[in-house]
């Protein structure tokens, strides 16, 4: 399983949970299922990476893809819990500018 | 164990990226680098794969030297397609090549990437 998501009436959110290792092998997967909640309902989308444990770019690509589809309802997506070796990752490719992100503390 | 070459080949498939992954970590930790650089190495070498599986080989062969530092040479394979599409998962990939590695080379044949090699220093 690479997420489980929830929507927040209250919040008007996708409250979602990134699970594992999101690679070129399994990025499709995420890609698919991204887009399907963002089809269902177009809202603010968070993130949690508490259980994240390593993003490659084409996870990475994916997340921009996912991006671009919720912007053009002008909403965002937030990305919380990132371990810093993975916050790393982001900042190195310049993508902490487009997301909002949020590291956790170890 | 400077001196030691580690030599791999690979099935060029996404399915065995993990594998690689698991690999390069595994000598890297063996060699006495810091978790940091272990997970440096790691995110590089599979970002080299990623760059040569664009080129769509048959497989990829891996060559790690151990000396002062870690050499990961990646190499494409097989027939290469050459008709590969500079996406924008292959610009993440080469910013990554290039901030996490002391240094990095990359070859490439008619426009499509053949090799990638790193090199990190302890």
């Amino acid at each position: 399983m690479l997420l489980d998501a929830n929507f927040d009436e209250h919040k008007d959110q996708w409250d979602v949970n990134l699970y594992g290792e999101v690679d070129i092998y399994n990025a499709d997967s995420l890609k698919t299922e991204l887009h399907a909640l963002i089809e269902q309902r177009k809202a603010d989308i968070v993130l949690n990476c508490t259980n994240l444990k390593y993003i490659d770019s084409t996870g990475l690509g994916v997340l921009v893809s996912a991006l671009k589809k919720v912007k053009e309802a002008e909403r965002a997506i937030s990305i919380i819990n990132l371990k810093p070796y993975i916050a790393k990752i982001f900042t190195l490719t310049g993508l902490d500018r487009i997301f909002v992100i949020e590291v956790s503390e170890e | 164990m400077n001196g030691d070459v580690i030599r791999l080949e690979f099935p060029a498939k996404p399915d065995y990226i993990l594998a690689v992954r698991l690999a390069v970590s595994a000598v890297a930790e063996r060699t006495g680098f810091s978790v940091d650089d272990i997970e440096d190495i790691k995110v590089a070498s599979a970002e080299a794969c990623i760059l040569l599986l664009s080129s769509a080989p048959e497989r990829i062969d891996i060559g790690i030297t151990v000396d002062d530092g870690l050499r990961i040479d990646v190499r494409a394979v097989g027939d290469i397609s050459g008709d590969t599409k500079a996406d924008e998962t292959s610009e993440l990939s080469q910013y990554l090549l290039e901030a996490l590695v002391d240094s990095c080379e990359m070859k490439e044949t008619n426009g499509a990437p053949v090799g990638v090699t790193i090199y990190k220093k302890k």
